[in-house]
């Protein structure tokens, strides 16, 4: 997964021939937090051990996680929400704030060659786009947060460079985004 | 007696044009060979051709060695497609096209053994390419119409049968080019069957989602079974803007080329969602072969 993640194209070569298709696409992955899956579930218990959990987890390289912006807890949805009838917005008022974001980074990147969204940025433009806040810090510094909340990133050194963008801007930068 | 017509290969997800030459006589009296680095399939037209032209009402030329050659030489040429310009090549060195000649447009088609025209994989990159050399028109089958009329600045005729293609060369006149209008058809396949509002509470999650979408970026979710993470993986493609046309064009070459468009859908307006199992290997994901596979389309 690491080159079309991180170029955009996969090159598939055999004895004759070399083709290189277009592969540019947003992936989105789940996973459970353990073998069970139920770690940190209140309504279930979950019978797995720390190595297990650890042996578990560690089965996604960090290579791979490190290319994934946003990692984001999902909790079990509480009986009495999931049979209330959906009060939340539909996916074409979403699409409405997510177009008009698009469009807000289709400006804002005008001069910058092959970029269009905020991913797409190398770290010269983070550090052009995307200057930290004090209060943005604090949450940069923060290993961890409370469960459900927007995490910034599982792993440390976030002065480096593709943390630097993943880490410290996200905070500000999805806000903006989505403003 | 050499006659010339014009089809194409896919090479990839794009197509390049390619000239089958056709020449009866030349050769040694009961050879018939494809020549040009034919496939399989390709090798096949060979045993199906004398059937399509018999129950078709032509003459094969039988007794006159027939040798025919798909250039550039030293390009792989794949699959059925050129059963169509082949046959035709055969027909005009009988002398049935009166002097014309077949060098403005592109001929697709596999054939079947009464000389039905049969639908042909990557006809929306052969369309293409057919534009992009500058020919007037190409004729594919009738399934593939749709996907090729999306293409502007060349004329598309659909194809049914043998005799169909012959008429066509003689008096094209009397056919009119098929025409589509592709935004309508984007908007019209531009329909999905889910919403997010399907997915109860999440706010977080979705709000998570609503950034990641906005921004271009990857997200992962963690959660126990049942929390609804694989239901707000797949309502991704409802809160993305809808597909430009050239995201269409792109995406639906992609599977016209995998053989996967559905019935004569012209134009694939949804945006790609896939989901592989987890136990993929990387080679299913990416694809064996030069074949597109996952990571490109599923």
């Amino acid at each position: 997964m690491r080159q079309p993640l991180e170029d955009g194209s996969v090159t598939i070569a055999r004895a004759a021939i070399s083709v290189t298709f277009p592969s540019r696409f947003m992936l989105a992955a789940v996973m459970n937090p353990c073998p069970c899956g139920y770690f940190g579930d209140p309504s279930h218990e979950c019978h797995c051990t720390p190595p297990m959990i650890q042996r578990y987890v560690s089965k996604i390289s960090g290579p791979l996680l490190d290319r994934i912006d946003i990692h984001i807890e999902v909790p079990a949805v509480k009986y009495k929400e999931l049979r209330a009838p959906s009060s939340s917005e539909d996916s074409a008022a979403v699409r409405g704030r997510v177009i008009a974001a698009q469009q807000k980074q289709i400006a804002r990147y005008k001069s910058e060659k092959k970029t269009y969204s905020n991913a797409q940025m190398a770290p010269k433009m983070v550090r052009k786009h995307c200057a930290i806040s004090a209060d943005g810090g604090k949450v940069v510094g923060k290993r961890r947060d409370p469960p459900g909340a927007f995490r910034a990133s599982s792993r440390p050194h976030p002065e480096s460079g593709s943390h630097y963008r993943r880490s410290g801007c996200r905070s500000r930068h999805t806000s903006q985004a989505s403003k | 007696m050499l006659f010339k017509t014009i089809s194409a290969s896919v090479y990839g997800i794009d197509a390049y044009p390619v000239e089958v030459e056709v020449d009866v006589g030349s050769a040694r009296m009961q050879d018939f060979n494809v020549v040009g680095l034919p496939d399989n399939a390709v090798k096949e037209s060979r045993e199906r051709i004398k059937s399509q032209m018999h129950n078709c009402g032509y003459e094969f030329p039988h007794g006159q060695g027939v040798t025919i050659n798909l250039a550039p030489a030293d390009l792989r040429k794949e699959g059925s497609a050129f059963d169509l310009p082949m046959a035709l090549g055969l027909v005009g060195c009988q002398g049935k096209f009166f002097g014309k000649l077949l060098d403005r447009m592109m001929f697709l088609g596999e054939l079947s053994l009464d000389g039905t025209v049969r639908a042909v994989r990557g006809a929306l990159s052969a369309a293409i390419a057919a534009r992009d050399k500058g020919l007037k028109a190409v004729a594919v089958p009738e399934m593939n119409v749709k996907e090729a009329a999306v293409v502007d600045s060349i004329d598309v005729f659909a194809l049914k049968s043998l005799p169909q293609a012959v008429d066509l060369v003689n008096s094209p006149e009397s056919f009119q080019p098929v025409h589509v209008d592709a935004r309508l058809l984007l908007n019209e396949a531009a329909q999905y069957s889910v919403d997010l509002r399907d997915v109860h509470g999440q706010q977080a999650a979705k709000r998570a989602l609503e950034g990641a979408c906005a921004g271009g970026h990857n997200i992962l979710f963690i959660g126990p079974p049942g929390a609804g993470k694989t239901m707000l993986a797949k309502r991704i493609p409802t809160i993305l803007p809808p597909m430009s046309l050239e995201e269409a064009i792109e995406t639906t070459r992609i599977h016209s080329v995998a053989g996967t468009l559905e019935g004569a859908q012209g134009l694939i307006g949804t945006r790609p969602f896939r989901s592989p199992h987890h136990t993929i290997s990387d080679a299913g994901l990416i694809g064996g072969g030069a074949n597109p596979a996952r990571v490109k389309f599923r």
